[in-house]
């Protein structure tokens, strides 16, 4: 089945994609009185995450010139495992693309504490032009470059 | 001797102004000095700083704004060495820049009774190397 979005985009479907990969470091601060990981720091992993990829993709970093602006419109967080803190604690966010849209494409984030998985996020983006104040369309370059990281299920 | 730490900035660091906000320079230092008095001191089997320590004081100077990037560089020393206290001092540069001066005085504390306490001399052979 041909997915519309890889048919507008005009990419063929290839092989499995790779998740890209970021090591969040985790800071002292990061820690509550449990000991865990604060719940609510981990939305800052995924968006380091996203970041650190958004940054190399055609639309740029936010706030770069030149960049073509979008925007978070949903963060959904599913807590698995609670990760207990230690000092140099690293957790790793693997970043995969679970749609692309018109306007807007939905990131499929998963975080690990070594072999534990601790949190699922799914984060939907939307490209957006400040100047018009409202969501631009993507554009191919864009489409293109978000396809390499898209969840492609053996149907 | 100074220990070096490259420190991850984060995009939640960032103000409206697009720099590092002023206050999260200490998040920054605080990072620096878990690597090398928690991390580092565990793998020379040193655990007692880890169990209790407080900041008595802190002092930061900004030279200039810190922008968006993947790391920034902190150099850190001990600057000076009391009996029940130390500071450390640091800088720290964004692209080779020199961006700030800071440092900190710690105490050693422990939890239980709530109380200041000495230096060890295991804390001060630690730290020794690592003074300017």
């Amino acid at each position: 089945m041909t997915d519309p979005a890889e048919a507008a985009a005009g990419v063929p479907i290839a092989g499995p994609a790779v998740p890209n990969v970021y090591e969040a470091q985790v800071r002292w601060s990061d820690a509550d009185i449990m000991g865990h990981v604060n719940h609510a720091r981990y939305l800052s992993f995924f968006e380091d995450a996203r970041m650190t990829l958004l940054a190399t993709s055609p639309a740029g970093l936010a706030g770069v010139p030149g960049n073509r602006g979008y925007i978070a419109a949903r963060v959904a967080v599913d807590y698995l495992w609670a990760s207990a803190f230690r000092p140099g604690l690293m957790l790793r966010v693997e970043t995969m693309v679970a749609r692309i849209g018109t306007t807007s494409w939905t990131f499929e984030q998963n975080m690990y504490d070594g072999d534990h998985h601790v949190a699922r996020c799914e984060c939907v983006m939307v490209g957006y032009s400040y100047a018009d104040e409202k969501p631009r369309p993507l554009a191919a370059d864009e489409r293109e470059f978000w396809h390499q990281y898209l969840i492609r299920e053996p149907r | 001797m100074r220990y070096v730490y490259e420190c991850p900035v984060r995009w939640s660091d960032l103000d409206a102004f697009g720099h590092v906000n002023n206050a999260r320079f200490l998040t920054l230092f605080e990072e620096a000095r878990v690597a090398l008095m928690f991390v580092g001191a565990k793998e020379a089997g040193l655990t007692s700083f880890e169990e209790g320590i407080v900041i008595y004081r802190h002092e930061v100077d900004y030279l200039r704004p810190v922008d968006y990037g993947p790391v920034v560089r902190i150099e850190m020393w001990i600057s000076e060495m009391r009996a029940s206290r130390f500071t450390v001092s640091y800088e720290l540069f964004d692209d080779g820049k020199l961006a700030s001066r800071a440092a900190s005085v710690c105490v050693p504390f422990d939890l239980v009774t709530q109380r200041p306490r000495r230096l060890s001399a295991a804390e001060r052979a630690f730290l020794k190397p690592w003074s300017e």
